[in-house]
């Protein structure tokens, strides 16, 4: 017989073979189809995804809410750079800003002040501050007087309105006047302009000047501020990411068993690479204290192995044969037989060890910020959940599920370890403004076993490992600091 | 037996292929030709609805064809009673995505098959492999196969190592080409081409072993 007849013989007899429904699979099945499907952990705890939620919506509000002036600024900005791409779509427009020469020869210089000046007015309008605009015509000039008064701003020295006009004669030179409590003057050439400028308190070339445009008056952003008693307060804001590769020392202690159950485990159970990852968001108290808090998923990777010698394995074979004698007279003969197998049997099951964790950590940081700076810290860690799988031997030697999932075994293996400690030393490494790297041996114990308080064995761990991670700070480098 | 007390079947089952047969057995007597008759269509559109009856039917007339898939992926019968529990909540729960294309028995059967092969991928317990006897030579009387019924093919492919096993089953029983395999299983073509090989001659020699035992 060729391969293809045999392939086809065997396809042939079993494609379509019926082994018999087996019904009590069916009751198990209806248990189970109704039962949710499982997703990620987070998804199936709510109080979790609340937590996450709330997590989440205060560190937006915070960065929002710290973030409130840098965001009023690259309105202001953004809204200046639209009236300048609105001026250049605009050739014959006249040069009404101070940055441009501000002498002009075009012709009919009324009309294009005039038609700058109602340009511009609906974007003064929608200003806080109260501006009035005032065109005033005769033969020899055009006079545009634009006049801000800010309720909301302070400047240097107590002024707290500027009038500017802007004066045009017949050979089309421009006349700028600001006028404000004991500042005012009539001023043509540029030094002047800036002589002015300096006494309001702004340059010409910095970037906060006020755009003294016809039509568009915007307000200083760099407010003077006092300086408090106690100096600039550091307020930082940071996000830590980090992985770790870890290493456990297990203890296991069987009450009034042998030593020999607990070198057994040990023998069988071998220790394989864990890991710890998590984030957390870290807010400074002082100078140099900080808080840390955050989430951390620990898993620890065990193997267990055994070796049965001299395993026994029966297999019943039966028989039967169909011996058709004449038609109709057919004989089946069953014929039932045994064979057994000896060999060595190895069992090796793969275990985990789970742990989802808050940290609280308080830290204390010193050193340069700018090249290499350190940090101890410390502080408790909370148990969220704990789940495992794989099997362990028991006391007499026969492997045993520890997995969560299996009913028999969840009065025997903690869902929740409690409390631990940890402790780390930090060195981190500036990369650029905002983003540090960081490398944190650290240390932590959990208090309680992960075994039930009922089971005789206790089983614990004390875990170290080296966090290797990313510091990025939300805090943009000029605002670090707070009168 | 007509008018007797009875528990009449609530259901007639249609087969789709001209045969109708009552899936609720009836206790004292045959059930009244007025009992709704479901078709194939039918039966599914019942078990989305979440019907609980339309899903027993649907588990009584696939189940044993399913089992035999599972029992040829499985160390063991629990192992196999196992995934085919797997594939019949995946089946009920999926059910809705089947777009009556094709057969249905097949695209329950690619469940189940799937489902098997990830039980045999997470299988973190493993036995050692036993070594198969060197081939014998010659080629296998058709008589030797007279006698072998499923149960004996099934016992025999049960007794294949498991990479053996697995690539038989998916390449001749399945129809899967060394290809699909390769894919399926993260392996080379070649190694699915070896494997079956293996496995062909692994089960010839054991079918010939039997067919002396017999004899004798």
């Amino acid at each position: 017989m060729t391969d293809k007849l045999f392939d086809s013989f065997i396809k042939s007899k079993l494609e379509h073979y019926d082994s018999g429904a087996p019904m009590h699979v069916w009751e198990r099945i209806k248990n189970d189809k109704d039962r949710k499907p499982k997703g990620f952990f987070f998804w199936r705890n709510r109080y979790i995804l609340l937590l996450a939620g709330l997590f989440l919506t205060g560190i937006t509000s915070y960065i929002l809410l710290n973030n409130k002036e840098a965001v009023a600024t690259m309105a202001t900005t953004t809204t200046a750079g639209v009236e300048k791409t609105k001026q250049e779509k605009l050739p014959n427009e006249p040069a009404a800003t101070l940055q441009q020469p501000i002498s002009t020869q075009g012709k009919n210089e009324s009309s294009s002040t005039n038609e700058a000046t109602s340009t511009h007015t609906p974007s003064t309008q929608s200003t806080p501050s109260n501006t009035s605009v005032t065109n005033q015509s005769s033969s020899d000039h055009t006079k545009t007087s634009v006049f801000v008064q800010n309720n909301n701003t302070n400047l240097n020295g107590g002024v707290s309105s500027i009038s500017l006009s802007l004066t045009k004669n017949k050979q089309g030179s421009l006349f700028t006047s600001v006028n404000a409590p004991g500042v005012k003057s009539n001023l043509v050439n540029s030094s002047e302009q800036e002589q002015v400028l300096s006494i309001a308190g702004f340059s010409r070339n910095d970037n906060t000047m006020p755009k003294f445009r016809l039509g568009n008056i915007s307000m200083p952003q760099n407010k003077p501020t006092c300086p408090t008693i106690n100096g600039p307060r550091r307020r930082d804001f940071y996000l830590e990411a980090y992985v770790s590769p870890d290493y456990n020392i297990r203890t296991i202690s069987a009450g009034d068993t042998s030593d020999f159950y607990i070198k057994e485990r040990n023998e069988t159970e071998k220790y394989r690479t864990s890991f710890s990852t998590g984030v957390r968001l870290v807010k400074n108290l002082g100078e140099k204290t900080l808080l840390k808090a955050g989430v951390n998923y620990t898993q620890i990777n065990e193997r267990l192995r055994i070796v049965s010698e001299n395993s026994k394995q029966l297999t019943q074979i039966i028989t039967i044969r169909t011996v058709v004698r004449s038609p109709g007279d057919t004989l089946f003969v069953r014929d039932t037989m045994y064979y057994e197998q000896t060999g060595t049997r190895y069992r090796t099951t793969y275990n985990r060890f789970r742990f989802i964790d808050v940290p609280v950590i308080f830290s204390y940081e010193f050193g340069d910020p700018e090249l290499m700076h350190f940090a101890v810290n410390a502080g408790p860690v909370f148990n969220i959940v704990s789940f495992y799988n794989g099997e362990v031997l028991d006391t007499s030697y026969r492997p045993l599920s520890i997995s969560t999932k299996s009913g028999n075994n969840v009065n025997n293996w903690r869902n929740n370890i409690g409390l631990g400690m940890f402790a780390s030393i930090s060195i981190f490494k500036k990369l650029n403004d905002r983003i540090h790297l960081f490398g944190e041996p650290y240390v932590r114990y959990n208090f309680n076993p992960v075994t039930q308080q009922n089971n005789f064995i206790k089983q614990s761990y004390l875990i170290t490992g080296m966090q290797l991670g990313i510091r990025y700070n939300f805090i943009p480098p000029g605002q670090r600091y707070k009168r | 037996m007509k008018g007797a007390a009875v528990k009449v079947a609530p259901f007639l089952y249609d087969s789709g292929a001209g045969q109708r047969y009552f899936v609720v057995r009836p206790l004292f007597v045959k059930p009244e030709p007025h009992t709704l008759i479901l078709n194939e269509q039918q039966l599914i559109q019942g078990c989305i609805r979440n019907d609980e009856q339309c899903q027993r039917l649907l588990f009584e007339r696939f189940a044993g064809k399913m089992l035999t898939v599972c029992l040829r992926y499985a160390v063991d019968t629990m192992e196999a009673e196992d995934i085919l529990q797997e594939s019949f909540v995946k089946v009920y729960r999926h059910l809705h995505q089947f777009k009556f294309e094709g057969s249905f028995e097949g695209w329950i059967r690619r469940i189940v098959v799937n489902t098997a092969l990830k039980h045999c991928q997470k299988k973190k317990i493993r036995f050692d492999e036993i070594k198969p006897e060197t081939s014998q030579g010659g080629s296998i009387e058709p008589s030797a196969y007279t006698h072998l019924g499923e149960s004996d093919l099934m016992r025999l492919i049960s007794q294949l190592p498991e990479g053996y096993k697995i690539v038989f089953n998916l390449h001749i029983i399945e129809g899967y080409s060394h290809e699909e395999i390769a894919e399926m299983l993260n392996i080379k073509d070649s190694t699915s081409r070896s494997q079956l090989v293996k496995a062909r001659r692994y089960l010839q020699n054991e079918i010939l072993k039997l067919q002396k035992r017999v004899a004798v």
